[in-house]
């Protein structure tokens, strides 16, 4: 028998072979499998200054306590609150913040909500007021109630239609951080003159709107290519129904309670004035005054003569177009129902809540409290994000009032006593009339139709849920 | 004879069971097992368990968050037959597919077969054909926003060159639809690698005596070509309708999720989506996802019944 050669000799059998090779590939598997990549070191959660680590200790090392966030903003704004973060954690010691960009899909927080749902949520999140109920009923929300109470907060130090949505059934469960005023209004004062209006006299009235209106529109064949406003299109359809609806005097819900009212008279008449101003024109789709690659608002092409505008909005326009002459005042208001001027705007913006299940939420508290019921932390929001605040004793408000961008909004914030519906299904509510106004304005559906169709729906889908959460 | 057939069979069978005593087949098996446990267990946790969820979660009210979960029996299939804007969606969705996918096919068999065509620069032709389908959908969708611009556009202009005053495209809620099928033709590139490929199988001398016994172009094309590509348009047509019942990314970039205007984009699965991540009706949503998968299944299985008699697979 030949000796075989030492060299060739296998120092570990087949089947041992075949288990470390299998054994390496489980291993190499293993982590896509639980959804995990395999990085050295921690991945870096900040690109663009959108998000963060939370600060270290003065002397070094971890915190005491550490809190998340998510943030959804790019940009400057989400830029922004990272700064407001820093600013917290230089007198705040003990917490550290860290943010997380986490950008809304559409209108969705899908990464808060699976986070939520997977009870491993952020300890600070956001959300648009007018879900507290829905959110509050459904046990997304922490009660912030002892904590408002124990550090002496008064819901009389907010703006009147932010606390509207900052509570549910007399609880406190979020604080808002941006009373965004929802419309100034702001007209060109080149279009007034060209169509030989006074460039300093804006309408009062929407019967006023309707005769600058008509004087403006310039068509070319059948696209209209000037036109003097877009009311079923003020930041999408059911925005539109609610700024126009509240400045015909209209009410969306039944005072202190989740009913809905669509098919209040003035509501509906607001609706009508917005399909007939579509008709007009020969329907919304002939509208056609700015390029696809415009990141502007239309405003800002010198084709829409007057607009209620965002403030981030109007920020870029004037930037943009220095040159541009625009007049701000209050909104139109159309009587009997409306009385006064602005009577059309709402308070919106975001607010601050603590989700459950967070880990550490007496610090979040800590950091929701500076951010929106403190003249620290508000002044910080002012400085670095910009937008308004809801805290009535901030100083920022004085510095917003004499700003020459944000003034028209201080005004219309002062003077605002809506809000969108805070009930209990307002996101089914809204996409209900989101869908039902745009066939209402494309003459697909009449408008009283229109608004009984999304009453019968939402009350439908009220009842249901709160057979539901009575059940629970 | 019988004799040894039984002999055989039974030393078969002797076979068999021996091959499946052995050790050596034990261990096969065993790792088998082991070497492809990573998909097994992915597809259990990650596809298995949420399609058996989703199952029970449609019989019953559970909200994606909140912890809400009641038994409701067959109530969320009712309340779907009852639902204008379910309704509405089922329609969009078929409107897309019944023209988009035909379209679809013709598209990439109108291209496979110009590119099967022996010119200078071939390949050159084929990368350009195909590239359209390898863009993200998110950026195809966004630049054919620009493209279905009602004044400024492209395509507006182009049709204005020919004296066409064009719609306003998405903006539309009777050219919504037209505008997300056109789109969806743009990126017919994966099918027209697939027809190309079937047209390379094609024997050449088939067309040569055709075309010696007279056949002209259009003769030799639909009694040669297609029944030797009819098993590649059978392919394309079943996952074409698939792909139809779960059409969303383009909806929802180009509408911001929203189905408008006026609900004419509203497709199922974007329906679906927001009752899933808007409205938290995890067991709502479940249901139309069921109701979906049924109707997926038996338009496949008709498809494969009527169309798979068909098609000619070489001779057998």
């Amino acid at each position: 028998m030949r000796q075989r050669d030492p060299r060739l000799r296998m120092p570990i059998s087949r089947r041992q072979l075949l288990a470390a090779a299998g054994g390496l590939a489980a291993a190499a598997a293993a982590p896509a499998v639980s959804g995990c990549t395999i990085t050295k070191g921690q991945p870096p959660i900040d690109t663009m200054g959108l998000g963060k680590d939370a600060a270290s200790a003065p002397g070094g090392g971890k915190r005491k306590h550490n809190i998340t966030m998510y943030s959804l903003w790019g940009s400057t704004v989400g830029q922004g609150l990272v700064n407001v973060a820093r600013d917290f954690e230089k007198t705040h010691t003990d917490i550290g913040v860290r943010i997380v960009f986490a950008p809304t899909n559409g209108s969705t927080q899908q990464k808060l909500l699976t986070a939520v749902a997977g009870h491993e949520p952020p300890d600070v999140a956001q959300l648009v007021p007018l879900q507290t109920p829905q959110w509050a009923a459904m046990g997304i929300m922490t009660d912030l109630t002892p904590w408002f109470e124990r550090d002496g907060l008064s819901l009389d130090d907010f703006f009147a239609p932010a606390v509207e949505a900052m509570t549910y059934n007399d609880r406190v469960y979020n604080l808002n951080w941006d009373a965004d005023p929802n419309f100034p209004f702001f007209w060109n004062k080149k279009i007034f003159e060209d169509a030989g209006l006074d460039p300093d006299t804006p309408p009062k009235t929407i019967d006023e709107v309707d005769e600058y209106s008509a004087k403006i529109l310039q068509r070319k064949g059948q696209r209209v290519t000037r036109i003097g406003m877009v009311p079923w299109d003020i930041y999408g359809s059911s925005n539109s129904l609610f700024t126009w609806g509240f400045a015909f005097g209209g009410k969306f819900r039944k005072p202190g309670s989740d009913a809905v009212t669509p098919d209040d008279e003035y509501v509906v008449k607001a609706l009508e004035w917005m399909c007939d101003s579509a008709k007009k024109v020969g329907g919304p789709d002939a509208v056609s005054i700015s390029p696809p690659s415009l990141t502007l608002h239309p405003f800002s092409t010198g084709n829409l003569a007057m607009a209620p505008l965002v403030a981030p909005n109007l920020r870029d326009i004037i930037d943009a177009k220095p040159d541009m002459e625009i007049g701000s005042g209050l909104l139109p208001y159309q009587p009997p129902g409306g009385t006064h001027v602005g009577q059309g705007a709402w308070i919106g913006g975001w607010s601050a809540f603590i989700p459950r299940y967070a880990k550490e939420p007496e610090a979040a508290w800590e950091f929701i409290k500076w951010w929106s019921a403190s003249d620290e932390g508000t002044m910080s929001s002012w400085k670095h994000v910009g937008f308004p605040v809801s805290y009535k004793k901030s100083s920022s408000l004085q510095l917003m009032k004499k700003d020459p961008v944000m003034g028209p909004y201080y005004d219309t914030l002062v003077n605002s006593s809506n809000t969108r519906p805070p009930v209990l299904v307002a996101d089914y509510y809204t996409a209900q009339l989101d869908d039902q106004i745009s066939k209402a304005v494309y003459g697909q559906v009449k408008p009283l139709q229109a608004m009984r169709n999304v009453k019968e729906n939402t009350m439908t889908e009220l009842r249901r849920l709160q057979k539901e959460l009575m059940g629970r | 004879m019988a004799t040894r057939t039984m002999t055989s069979a039974t030393s078969a069978t002797t076979g068999r069971r021996r091959r499946t005593k052995s050790p050596m087949r034990n261990q096969n098996v065993k790792w088998g097992l082991i070497f492809t446990s990573p998909a097994i267990v992915g597809l259990l946790m990650f596809t298995a368990y949420p399609v058996l969820m989703s199952l029970y979660y449609s019989f019953t009210s559970r909200t994606m968050v909140g912890d809400i979960s009641h038994w409701v029996g067959w109530q969320n299939f009712r309340d779907l037959l009852h639902d204008g804007l379910f309704k509405q969606s089922l329609w969009n969705t078929g409107y897309i597919i019944v023209l988009s996918v035909p379209i679809g096919i013709v598209v990439a068999v109108f291209l496979a077969v110009l590119l099967n065509l022996k010119v200078r620069g071939q390949s050159v032709y084929r990368v350009i054909f195909f590239l359209p389908s390898i863009m993200p959908i998110v950026a195809t969708a966004v630049i054919w926003s620009y493209v279905f611009n009602p004044q400024y556009g492209v395509l507006n202009n182009l049709l204005g060159y020919v004296g066409i005053d064009g719609p306003a495209w998405l903006s539309s809620p009777d050219w919504a639809k037209p505008a997300l099928i056109i789109l969806a033709t743009w990126g017919v590139g994966n099918l027209m690698v697939i027809m190309l490929a079937g047209l390379q199988d094609v024997p050449v001398e088939l067309h040569d005596q055709a075309k010696v016994d007279g056949a002209s172009t259009w003769s030799r094309f639909r009694h040669v070509t297609i029944p030797f590509i009819s098993p590649h348009l059978l392919f394309a047509l079943v996952t074409g309708l698939i792909a139809g019942f779960q059409y969303f990314t383009p909806v929802y970039v180009l509408t911001g999720g929203t189905g408008s205007p006026a609900g004419s984009t509203m497709v199922s699965s974007l329906y679906l989506y927001q009752n899933a991540f808007t409205f938290f009706k995890v067991g709502y949503a479940s249901a139309m996802a069921w109701i979906l998968f049924v109707i997926t299944a038996i338009v496949a299985i008709a498809t494969f019944k009527w169309v798979g008699k068909r098609v000619y697979y070489g001779g057998r």
